[in-house]
Order: structure tokens, then sequence, then C-alpha cells
């Protein structure tokens, strides 16, 4: 993961691509509520390898995640 | 939209979660009874609707009844099998829209979805440097990365190899038209399109 790469800085990308209040936001909340189309996934993974340079470890589960916290541990650096 | 072409049948619609949930004994196959229990409340909206609207449709061409058909996956991939014969699903949700398709004999892909801002940084991703020939026309703005992914999304739902969306890119783009190639198979999609104030919408053809 890299350096800059919080939890905090993950619930604020996520409030600024979505329009949350970040205070809302829990590291139990159901990311669901919120990226509910393969696009909002899309987009979240798109601003994530620009600003971060990291992405999901495995597609396919990291969109079975329920929780803020599991999606975010389920990032990996892109090598 | 409502086209019937060959043999794939299309159909997206606007529904309301509240009257699915009053009559989903009615459309519902009891494996699917299961599976929607078992499911989170969030998610419950997107099971149903898709199903309300896959269901509707088969009554309508099958004539059968919707609780006698059965949406599973394979590889991923939904299907249901009628009369012995096999066939291909493919569902798209977006808010209060849903978009079903399916067909005997070819892959099937559809995806549908409402339009709002999206950050700079996705419409760097999903329309690359590669795809900048394209001549937008009347497109809004707004629309462009919405419609792109849509797009791309639909080919990708179609296609046996499915990989990741960006390995998929728009060669050509007419009105109601684009052909999207895989770069890693080189295989070729033709795709239509529709864009209205809103809701953008894609399927192969």
């Amino acid at each position: 993961m890299s350096d800059d790469f919080s939890i905090n800085e993950f619930k604020v990308i996520l409030g600024e691509i979505f329009t949350i209040d970040i205070q809302k936001l829990s590291d139990e909340t159901d990311l669901y509520q919120y990226i509910k189309d393969s696009i909002d996934l899309g987009e979240v993974v798109a601003v994530l390898k620009s600003r971060h340079r990291v992405e999901p470890k495995d597609w396919n589960a990291f969109k079975s995640c329920a929780s803020l916290r599991e999606v975010f541990q389920n990032f990996t650096p892109i090598k | 939209m409502k086209t019937n072409k060959r043999i794939i049948h299309r159909y997206a619609k606007k529904l309301l979660y509240g009257l699915l949930c009053e009559t989903q004994d009615s459309f519902l196959h009891d494996d699917e009874k299961v599976l929607f229990e078992s499911l989170p409340e969030c998610r419950k909206h997107d099971f149903l609707s898709g199903r309300y609207l896959f269901k509707l449709t088969c009554k309508e061409i099958f004539n059968v009844e919707p609780s006698e058909i059965s949406i599973s996956y394979k590889n991923n991939k939904p299907y249901f099998s009628l009369s012995g014969d096999f066939y291909n699903c493919s569902i798209a949700h977006s808010k209060k829209w849903v978009a079903v398709s399916f067909s005997k004999d070819v892959s099937v892909g559809i995806d549908v979805e409402e339009v709002r801002q999206r950050t700079e940084e996705f419409l760097s991703f999903i329309v690359t440097k590669q795809e900048s020939f394209t001549t937008f026309g009347k497109i809004a703005k707004k629309s462009l990365p919405t419609l792109f992914w849509t797009i791309k999304e639909a080919a990708l739902k179609g296609d046996p190899a499915q990989t990741s969306i960006d390995r998929y890119v728009i060669t050509d783009m007419s009105n109601k038209n684009a052909l999207v190639l895989n770069k890693d198979t080189q295989k070729v999609f033709d795709i239509a399109y529709f864009c209205h104030t809103g809701v953008v919408g894609a399927h192969i053809i």
C-alpha cells in the first residue's frame, strides 16, 4: 500500500465521488449503498489508480466485500 | 427501449421497488426466493427488479409462468434453461433502471447507466488517447464517460474471454452504433447504444 493511502484518505475520495459527508462514513459502512453500479466501482478504482497507484487485489473478491474496511484492505500497490 | 431483432430479446424499464416486494411470490422461482432472503437489504432491489423484468419478458415470449424459470450463474454469467434449451442472459441495473437481454444462440451483453457528473480521472481512464479520434456530435460532455463505460461494459458482458474493461477500445463510433475491440483477443463487437437525458444504454447486436 502506498504510504499516503490511508482508510481516512479512502473516505475523503468516496465523499468526493459520491458527494457524501465523510462524517457519515464509518469503517463498517456497507459501500453497496454508494457503489451500486459497476460504473461507480470503476470510477472508484480509476481515481485510486490515478492518485494512489493502488488497485483491487482480486476483482471478484472486491465486488463481494461488504464493509468500507474490507474494501480498503482489498487494495494493493500497482506493480 | 424494446427491440426484437433476430433472436436476441432486449428490454429496459423503470421499476418501483415497493410493488416488486409485494408481488415477488408471483415471479420468483423457489430457488430464487432462498437466494433473495440471503441477500443484504441494500442488494434486494436490484435482484428483484432484474428478475421481474426477465420473467415478464419470458412470459410474453414463451408464454410460461414467471415462477417456473430460475436464473442461475455459470462462470459469473447468468443463464436459464427452458424446455431443454440453454439461454445466455445479461442483466443490468442502474438506480431505477433495469435492462435484460437473452438469446439461445449467441452471447449477449447489455448495460444501462444513469448519467451523473464523473471525475476527470474517470474520464481519462475510460476515454483513452487512442479513442480521441471520435467525433462525439451532439453527445453532451457530461454523458461521455458514462456512455463509453456503458458501451464497453456491454461488450465485456457478452465476451466469453471477459477480461477487464480497460482491455476494450472503441475503434469506430457513429450516431447509434460503435465497434469495440478486445485488445487481447482482437475480437470485435458491434454495439448499439442510446443516449437520452439522464440515462444511456448499450447492447451487443
